[in-house]
């Protein structure tokens, strides 16, 4: 297989779904570059596209509603949008593994962990035998620091609190050494001392398996603490990526600056929080232009007449207008 | 009435029955809040942090007698808010209001939003009939909605909105103390710091005190003066913000500061990973319920359980070794 630098490669994506109210576009031309081996952060409030991004790699949009209009997804330079369900397969679970916000639902409650685990080493080889399979996922239930784990593996996943869950999804997805880990939202439902430990984890994980992971969350100090590249996305575009100490030194798109300012106890030292006003917009009807040109400080008319299409400056990327016109100047 | 004693909680503790079989037989306690005594200052914001499952919810719903506590005393400007007699109970409450986290939840859907927010004026009589559309008028201008939308109906605004009308409800039989139990924690990042300082505003116009009750140390640092940790049912640290920030006592407050993602590349800290989960508050581990998870444990901490002391003034904290501990080296970076 031919080596290229970006492992994944996301080029022009739209993604809508058909809802009640309307037709919605979650994910609205969103281009992307997944280095092998990097942790690439993305970012945004609920309901921005994030994690129809993530769906949609791994092939999982809820059908019928929903649905890939244009673009195309890469991996390793295999379009996997237009790839029949048989070949997907096979490289969901192996080249693509997942995990998700809440381990409680995505851990099957009827099998034990074990049974879980060996599932998952032999949906993708047959030939493993059962014994083998069990010593492996002893040993990946060791890996991810799960105490006890000869016990640990012949209980159900509701003996498991929920750090512990979460540990054994990330024993699952890594079980076939996966080249890409896309974790939504992996510590939100954790508590403070508990997201710490799956944090380490996870550094731990990335320097031992050569996994590029796509990190999802809303929250700007895990990416921070994890990641090397950031992007920021908002009503299904992206408004900014590139390294993740330029972007939170010298935020470009005036959204990332409204966030960054707007943390408790960070950037602010005064008694009042910059604040963004107005609200996330609905993306069944979103504004015109540029969909954050009704809470943007800087918008002008141009703003609310076309969305602009972003450039890329020094590896850094920027989708707006108005500071493209400052740097030309 | 000074401003000292505001609020006293003396030995407050609050067992729930945990109770098994088809009799329904009270098998254990699940002591959710187990022995915790602090104070309030009038005019004051002060914290209540700790993990899910600690008791802080407890705490602040026992304030209001939304939960009848098991034993203790709580104290309301001087008066025993244990001993009120029903109708002393519901004036109280006059005083005393919460805001709880999920708007989504907390608002009947059935109702339009001046409905919502004049319900608790029209309980506790407070102003004339006709004067009540100007009541619900000025509340709406004050959290930063538009009086015109008062005959609609919750579902039509967004979270951060439903938020400002559980603040305005909140307010409208104007209280001195509010009791905010994660105010923001289901809200948007963009809209979070809207509600935040709305809070800071209204904090000020309407002289109130609060006790802001989260799992977040960034919400908590921002917002409070005075900040109280939380361990399995269990106060370990209280002190000044600042204080606590710059030298905590406790290892458990050690751990919470350094957990804190930071959004901030450059600032590389070391970090206290602690082992093990948060045991079950129904069977505590003996002495210092955190002994399991300390790493600086001796024989003494599963034996004997910690009092609350002054290790400064003002700054107290439930370790046996709180004067020698010392968080390490680069754990604890300014935020």
């Amino acid at each position: 297989m031919k080596m290229s630098e970006d492992l994944l490669r996301i080029d022009k994506l739209v993604v809508q779904y058909e809802t009640e109210e309307g037709i919605c576009k979650a994910v609205d031309n969103v281009s992307l570059k997944l280095k092998r081996g990097e942790v690439f952060g993305l970012v945004g409030e609920s309901g921005c596209g994030k994690s129809t991004l993530a769906l949609s790699v791994m092939g999982l949009l809820a059908k019928p509603m929903g649905k890939i209009l244009a673009g195309h997804i890469y991996l390793n330079e295999i379009d996997l949008v237009n790839l029949d369900p048989k070949e997907l397969r096979k490289i969901r679970g192996r080249e693509i593994a997942m995990i998700f916000q809440d381990p409680t639902a995505s851990l099957n409650p009827v099998f034990t962990i074990e049974e879980q685990l060996i599932e998952a080493f032999r949906a993708h080889d047959k030939d493993i035998e059962m014994d083998a399979a069990r010593e492996m996922a002893l040993e990946m239930l060791k890996k991810v620091g799960i105490s006890n784990p000869e016990t640990r593996l012949t209980q159900y996943p509701h003996e498991f609190s929920g750090g512990m869950k979460q540990r054994a999804m990330i024993a699952i997805a890594m079980a076939n050494n996966p080249q890409l880990l896309i974790a939504d939202e992996p510590t939100t439902n954790l508590d403070v001392t508990i997201q710490a430990q799956i944090l380490e984890l996870m550094r731990e994980l990335k320097q031992e398996y050569s996994s590029s992971i796509l990190l999802i969350t809303h929250n700007l100090g895990v990416v921070a603490e994890l990641a090397e590249r950031v992007g920021v996305m908002y009503a299904g575009r992206i408004m900014e990526y590139g390294g993740v100490d330029e972007v939170y030194h010298d935020p470009l798109h005036p959204y990332t600056r409204g966030l960054l300012n707007s943390l408790p106890g960070f950037k602010s030292k005064s008694d009042r929080l910059a604040i963004i006003p107005g609200r996330v917009p609905n993306l069944v009807s979103p504004p015109s232009g540029c969909k954050f040109h009704p809470r943007c400080p800087h918008a002008d008319e141009r703003c609310a007449k076309e969305a602009c299409e972003g450039y890329v400056v020094e590896g850094r990327f920027v989708a707006c207008h108005r500071v493209l016109e400052k740097m030309k100047r | 009435m000074g401003a000292r004693g505001f609020i006293e909680v003396k030995r407050l503790k609050k067992y729930f029955p945990v109770e098994a079989g088809i009799f329904m037989r009270k098998v254990a306690d699940l002591k959710a809040v187990d022995d915790v005594s602090f104070t309030i200052d009038q005019g004051k914001s002060v914290g209540l942090v700790g993990e899910s499952g600690c008791g802080k919810t407890t705490v602040g719903r026992c304030l209001l007698r939304l939960i009848e506590p098991t034993e203790g005393e709580i104290s309301f400007k001087g008066k025993n808010i244990l001993d009120l007699d029903k109708d002393e109970l519901r004036a109280l409450r006059s005083q005393i209001q919460m805001i709880f986290q999920d708007p989504y939840s907390s608002l009947n859907p059935r109702m339009t939003v001046g409905d919502i927010i004049s319900e608790p004026v029209i309980i506790h009589n407070l102003v004339k009939k006709d004067e009540i559309n100007n009541r619900i008028r000025r509340l709406m201008l004050d959290v930063g909605l538009s009086p015109s939308h008062s005959r609609r109906y919750p579902h039509e605004f967004s979270g951060g909105q439903k938020q400002r009308i559980s603040i305005a409800r909140a307010l409208s039989v104007i209280p001195s103390f509010i009791v905010a139990d994660e105010p923001v924690a289901a809200l948007d990042m963009s809209v979070r710091a809207q509600i935040l300082n709305l809070m800071k505003d209204l904090q000020d116009k309407y002289n109130l005190t609060y006790l802001i009750i989260s799992h977040d140390l960034t919400v908590i640092k921002h917002m409070c003066n005075r900040i109280m940790v939380m361990y399995l049912g269990d106060l370990v640290e209280i002190a000044e913000r600042d204080s606590l920030f710059i030298r905590p006592f406790h290892p458990y407050s050690f751990a919470l500061i350094s957990a804190v993602p930071i959004p901030d590349p450059a600032k590389k800290k070391k970090r206290i990973i602690l082992k093990g989960d948060v045991p079950s508050p129904i069977n505590p581990p003996s002495g210092c319920k955190f002994h399991p998870r300390c790493p600086y444990v001796q024989d003494i901490c599963s034996k004997a359980r910690p009092d609350l002391e002054e290790i400064e003034r003002g700054h107290y904290a439930a370790c046996h070794f709180a004067q020698d501990l010392k968080p390490p080296e680069g754990s604890i970076v300014e935020f």
